[in-house]
């Protein structure tokens, strides 16, 4: 056995892109030792699959696209939490959840992040997103893939990876939001997505009736 | 610039789904610019779009983690002997000719000796008596490995590591079903283990059928009894209560090793012999 070959710009090339696989797939699997065997089964699936690959076309996709097809088949479990979260489209919280004041508090006012105690919920709330969800929002969002690059990853029409990527992102707004108020960042306040939603409690339903923001 | 609204308005709620296409740069410039306009004066949109760019670099930096160094170093060598493998594949392409002869005379024997495994009485062996490397295979074949190559074909693919020329044989007609083969290291020399089920449910039994190249590996056990078929000469007896006949022929050596009892390996080889 050697090492591969320093000529072989393919493999070279795809060594390059392990950073963002092994993130990735650490989310996806949310345990990296089944993370490393996904990047390593990615990897050696696109070396026997490079026959495959056209050239010129965008290597980083086609391997996500190994990757996403590799998870899915290998770990996925049935299609229930698709069924239940693509049902009616039943958003417990209105677009707008919380006032402009409250969404600035959870941002540093000098980079454009969140918050450090803010942050270090994003993890958890990423693991807590449903699958399908979860690989929308990592391709789009931590890959910056476009939409239509997604939808080739995933194999599914550009509007569901809007939509996914859409009420992805409201989860990861509201526990972002939740982990704030129970820190005491912020303090809790009434709905504000008048008209469309159920109010989530009393005390919020009292507030809002009160016009209080 | 002022930004009166504080407050989701209808217009909001009308404008929210596409703030995140904005975001990621995907709207069409028509929408673009209404809801530029729109976010310009609605503080209330202007934060939804700033919470949304702070997410995104927030999401980027938790998730992108560097590569463990262990990590690395282990898909380097994974690529390594795919790579290796390739060029194993394409050699063997290369003289598809000459290995297609070749591999002729390894099934003969393998038929031939499976034969004479089943039809002769087993000898037993003490286990003291049994040298370290046949305990070795015995242990290998006890607790096998899982396969590399599921694939008849892919097995052709050992000889490049095995130094001479391997073939999982055909033997459905006893109820035999190929399961996958290995290298197999072997007192710092490899072998290749072909595994076989045959039977199944309860009666199902495992034979290994060990490849390798006689000059290396050598082995060899003075109470196994000596039987001549064809122009082979074949050893048979048991080890650690498995069946083993060891056998040698054009250069290659094998070593049959199986959880099968008398009647079965009879069966087995009497069909394997028809064949």
């Amino acid at each position: 056995m050697h090492a591969p070959d320093s000529n072989d710009g393919f493999t070279e090339e795809v060594l390059g892109h392990v950073d963002g696989l092994y993130g990735v797939a650490c989310r996806l699997t949310r345990n990296p030792t089944e993370a490393e065997d996904l990047v390593q089964d990615v990897l050696l699936r696109a070396m026997r699959g490079r026959q495959t690959f056209l050239v010129g076309t965008n290597l980083r996709a086609w391997l996500f696209r190994i990757l996403m097809n590799t998870f899915i088949n290998k770990y996925r479990r049935g299609g229930l939490e698709r069924s239940v979260l693509e049902g009616p489209d039943a958003d417990p919280l209105a677009d707008g959840w919380v006032s402009a004041s409250t969404m600035r508090q959870l941002r540093d006012p000098e980079q454009e992040m969140l918050l450090p105690l803010v942050e270090k919920e994003i993890q958890r709330a990423l693991d807590a997103l449903p699958t399908d969800f979860r690989m929308v929002v990592l391709l789009c969002d931590v890959e910056e893939f476009s939409y239509e690059e997604a939808a080739r990853i995933i194999g599914c029409p550009q509007g569901t990876i809007m939509s996914r990527l859409h009420r992805g992102r409201k989860l990861l707004q509201r526990a972002l939001y939740e982990h704030a108020l129970a820190m005491g960042i912020i303090k809790a306040e009434s709905r504000v997505g008048e008209g469309t939603s159920a109010p989530t409690d009393l005390a919020a339903y009292r507030a809002r009736k009160r016009g209080v923001a | 610039m002022t930004r009166p609204l504080s407050r989701a308005t209808s217009v909001c709620r009308e404008q929210s789904r596409l703030l995140g296409p904005y975001a990621d740069g995907e709207l069409e410039p028509g929408c673009q610019c209404a809801l530029e306009d729109h976010v310009a004066e609605c503080s209330f949109c202007s934060e939804q779009l700033g919470l949304l760019r702070a997410s995104r670099v927030s999401m980027q930096r938790v998730v992108h983690a560097p590569v463990p160094s262990a990590l690395r170093a282990r898909l380097m060598t994974a690529l390594a002997a795919e790579q290796d493998r390739e060029r194993a594949r394409s050699d063997t392409g290369s003289s598809r000719g000459k290995t297609a002869w070749r591999a002729l005379v390894p099934l003969a024997t393998a038929a031939a000796f499976a034969l004479a495994w089943g039809v002769f009485e087993r000898r037993s062996a003490n286990s003291s008596q049994v040298n370290d490397l046949l305990a070795d295979l015995v242990a290998e074949h006890s607790q096998p490995l899982p396969p590399d190559a599921t694939d008849p074909k892919a097995v052709r693919n050992l000889e490049k590591y095995v130094g001479v020329p391997v073939q999982a044989g055909r033997f459905e007609r006893v109820g035999a079903t190929f399961v996958g083969g290995r290298v197999l290291p072997l007192h710092q020399q490899r072998a290749a283990m072909l595994q076989y089920v045959v039977g199944t449910g309860d009666n199902a039994r495992r034979v290994s059928v060990l490849v390798f190249d006689p000059q290396r590996i050598q082995v060899n056990h003075a109470e196994f009894a000596p039987r001549a078929v064809g122009s082979s000469q074949v050893q048979v007896g048991t080890a650690k209560g498995y069946s083993v006949a060891l056998a040698e022929r054009a250069g290659v050596g094998y070593a049959l090793l199986g959880d099968l009892d008398a009647e079965k390996s009879a069966q087995f080889a009497a069909t394997v012999y028809d064949e």
